[in-house]
Formats: C-alpha cells, sequence, structure tokens
C-alpha cells in the first residue's frame, strides 16, 4: 500500500493558482525531488502538504486515511523543515536543538544532543551563541534535527541543501538514504545537484501549472 | 506535558535575558515618563495626589505596549512558529507558556516598580498596596488581549502603529477598573466590586483570547 497519496492537489498564493490536478503517490522507501523553477510553488506545495497552509483543492491520504485539518496522527508522523531552520540566533547550538528535539515529543539528554551535533560538525561550536556562526553552520543546528526523527515516516525538507558545503552536502545525503533505506518517504526541493547513490524520483512541478501559464 | 510548558517557558527567560536591553527600554519608559509628570504638574500635592492612580496605570499600559511587537515577530520570522503549530502538543499549551512567561517578564516588574513611583506623587499608604495589586490584577489581560493584535500585525509594515490602534481602544475598560479601584481605594470606599471585575476581565480574557490569537498565527504562517 502507498505510504502517502496526493488525489489531484491544487495551491493558490493569493490571486494565482499555482498548480492543479496533483495526484502522485509514494510508497516507503522513495526519495522524490520536487523540481521547477522558482516561484512554481515548491515551498508552497511542501508546507500544504504538512498542514501549515490550505490547499484549494484536494485530498491528502496518509497510509490510506485522507488527512483532516489539525490532524494529529499526521502531524506525528512527519518531519517538516521550512525554508527557515527555527534556530534563534540568541541561543546556542546546544539549546537550539535541545528545544527543536522538545518540539518533536522527545526528551533527549544532553549527550545525545551533543552526539548529534558532533554529527554534524559543531561539536566545538555548541555553546556559543548562532549569531557568531556563519549561514551553513546556522542550518547545520535546524538540520541536526534529523537525527532524532528517524520515527517520523515522511520528511519534508525545503531547500534542506542551501548554504552547506560539499562535505555536509554527503552527509546530509546518506542521512536521508538512511532514512528511505527503513522505509521513510522523504520529499525535498533542491536546485543543486544532490549525490545521492541513486538519482530521486523527480516530480516536476511546470507539469502541472494551469493551462494559460505553461504556454508562456 | 508539563516538561514541554517547562521547555517553552524556559527558552522565553533565556531569550529575555540575554536581550534584556529591550525589556530594560520599556522599563525605563515607565520610570521616565512617570517620573516627569510630577516635574510637569508642579508641587500641588492634592492633585498629585488624585492624579496618581491614572496616571501610573497609563505609563504602565504604554510600557506593557512597548513590548508586545516583538512577542512573535521573532519566532515567525525563523520559523519556529512553524515547528510549533506543528509539535504534537496542544497549541494553547505553548502558546500559555509564551505569554506567562512574557507578562512575568515585561508586567511583574511594573507591577513592583509602581509603587516607587507612586512615591513621588505623595500618595496614601493605601495607594502603595492598591497599585501593585490592581496592576497584578489587570496586566494579564493586557498581554492577553494585546496578544491578539501581535499576532495579527505578523508581516505587516510599520506594525507597532498599528498594534497601537488596534489593541489601545480595548486597553480602556481594564484601564477605567484598574485606575479607578485605586482612587476608590484612596477615598475610602470599597474596591472588591473593581478588583473582581479585573479578575473577572482576566479569566474571560484567558478563555478566549488565545483562540483569536491562534487564528491569527495560523493565518500569519500561511502566507
Amino acid at each position: 500500500m502507498a505510504l502517502l497519496e496526493w488525489d489531484r492537489l491544487a495551491c493558490r498564493r493569493g490571486q494565482r493558482l499555482l498548480f492543479h490536478d496533483l495526484s502522485a503517490t509514494f510508497s516507503g522507501g522513495e526519495i522524490i525531488r520536487i523540481a521547477g523553477p522558482n516561484g512554481v510553488g515548491k515551498s508552497t506545495l511542501l508546507s500544504a502538504v504538512a498542514g501549515l497552509a490550505p490547499l484549494e483543492a484536494g485530498t491528502i491520504r496518509f497510509q490510506g486515511r485522507a488527512i483532516t485539518d489539525a490532524d494529529d496522527a499526521w502531524r506525528a508522523a512527519l518531519l517538516y523543515l521550512g525554508h527557515s531552520l527555527a534556530a534563534h540566533e540568541l541561543l546556542t547550538p546546544r539549546e537550539n536543538l535541545r528545544f527543536l528535539v522538545t518540539l518533536l515529543g522527545q526528551r533527549p539528554a544532553l549527550a545525545a544532543i551533543d552526539a548529534a551535533l558532533a554529527e554534524v560538525g559543531l561539536a566545538a561550536q555548541r555553546r556559543l551563541p548562532l549569531r557568531l556562526l556563519s549561514a551553513g553552520q546556522r542550518r547545520r543546528v535546524g538540520l541536526a534535527r534529523l537525527f532524532f526523527a528517524s520515527e517520523r515516516p515522511v520528511w519534508l525538507l525545503d531547500e534542506p541543501l542551501t548554504a552547506l558545503d560539499q562535505s555536509f552536502v554527503g552527509i546530509l545525503t546518506a542521512r536521508i538514504e538512511a532514512h528511505a533505506r527503513k522505509g521513510g518517504v522523504v520529499l525535498l526541493t533542491t536546485h543543486q545537484e544532490a549525490p545521492f547513490a541513486t538519482p530521486p524520483r523527480t516530480l516536476d512541478l511546470t507539469l502541472f501549472r494551469p493551462q494559460q501559464e505553461r504556454a508562456a | 506535558m508539563i516538561s514541554f510548558f517547562l521547555a517553552v517557558v524556559t527558552r522565553e527567560w533565556v531569550l529575555a535575558w540575554r536581550s534584556r536591553a529591550d525589556l530594560m527600554v520599556a522599563l525605563t519608559f515607565f520610570v521616565l515618563v512617570a517620573t516627569l509628570f510630577p516635574f510637569g504638574v508642579g508641587s500641588d500635592e492634592a492633585l498629585l495626589r488624585r492624579i496618581a492612580p491614572g496616571i501610573l496605570w497609563v505609563t504602565a499600559l504604554l510600557s506593557v505596549l512597548l513590548t508586545l511587537p516583538r512577542l512573535f515577530e521573532h519566532d515567525w520570522r525563523d520559523g519556529t512558529l512553524e515547528q510549533l503549530l506543528l509539535s504534537a502538543e496542544p497549541a494553547p499549551l505553548w502558546l500559555a507558556a509564551k505569554l506567562l512567561a512574557h507578562w512575568l517578564v515585561s508586567a511583574v516588574p511594573l507591577a513592583l516598580l509602581a509603587p516607587l513611583l507612586a512615591l513621588l506623587y505623595d500618595v496614601e499608604s493605601i495607594v502603595l498596596v492598591m497599585l501593585p495589586v490592581t496592576l497584578f490584577l489587570g496586566t494579564p489581560m493586557l498581554t492577553l488581549i494585546g496578544a491578539v493584535g501581535a499576532a495579527l500585525i505578523l508581516g505587516v509594515r510599520s506594525g507597532a502603529v498599528l498594534l497601537a490602534l488596534l489593541v489601545l481602544p480595548l486597553f480602556v475598560p481594564v484601564l477605567i477598573f484598574g485606575a479607578d479601584a485605586v482612587d476608590s481605594a484612596r477615598q475610602g470606599l470599597p474596591v472588591a466590586g473593581h478588583l473582581a471585575l479585573l479578575a473577572g476581565g482576566t479569566l474571560a480574557a484567558a478563555a478566549l483570547a488565545p483562540w483569536g490569537c491562534l487564528a491569527a498565527l495560523r493565518l500569519a504562517v500561511e502566507s
């Protein structure tokens, strides 16, 4: 059975219909790259799937069950990483990550937090406020959350590879592949080539644009 | 659930401490403005005594207003609000934690400072007691109503001005009952009714404001 099904989704931003009749099914183990130029609606799609923005039309089914507004089971099955990674510049990586993991409903020991920070290469910076770190290092703090989300089958990652150096892109793609191998579904958007072992399935949003815009 | 609540409160406090200059501005505003009035009005002691409750209440209210625009601003911009809305915990829980933490650092210092400033107005000793009592009872209502406004202005340019226009009219009843309670006590009149109204208003705001606030926050995240 498909883990996640989209049935004729449509999203609107302001007056403009971004895409419509978007249907797809995803089964466990898949990595899906949502492709398309800027403004095509990739981020809007991900936040709508997460339940943060309204869908203009369509149904999302998770494990065969249509999700509703304020769906607790769906929220508990989901990890959403928006374009902003929810890390505060006045808090240290340790404080940030600890809070973010609390929001996932876990209460990890400090050692587990530090281990995850070491994993993303921030062992030495774990006590520095984020404002002293570089843009890439700040993003690593938010991405360290992935190490606590293996129980959540559906990952929605909006531009996870932005501002990261090559070696960390490698670490991150390995983490994503490991999650897929364990039966999870990972939907991500990216403009750069990600070094996945097997190229991810691509979902081109331009194919679902309204007719008049496709011609333009 | 309790540990989640405490985690949110702790985070807010750590952030408040690390950006304490922001809170100090509001507190300094309160002290300075309340100090200016006796200079402006002159040394008519009877007049000063009469206007003290109203002036201290108005300045406290404006000081609370100063701290409101930042209540959700940062969380909204850096994506924390999205993660809070997606968390498995009930939304009123983290909202209550945020508002409680904010009230404790923004309004409670005002209630504690108010009696000291009241000394400048040569007030009766009952006023020194009633000012903090009414501020304790009334300022939660200001924070709660203000939170709805603070959520509504997210993403709006010159939002702070709009926030003042939105919430100041709603602050009027709080001001009337708060200042009048102190004034009645000064004249030796019974104040139980005033205090009950303030407490009742705060309870009603605690029951209603979070829903409006959450609806506005969800709207802010959508766009």
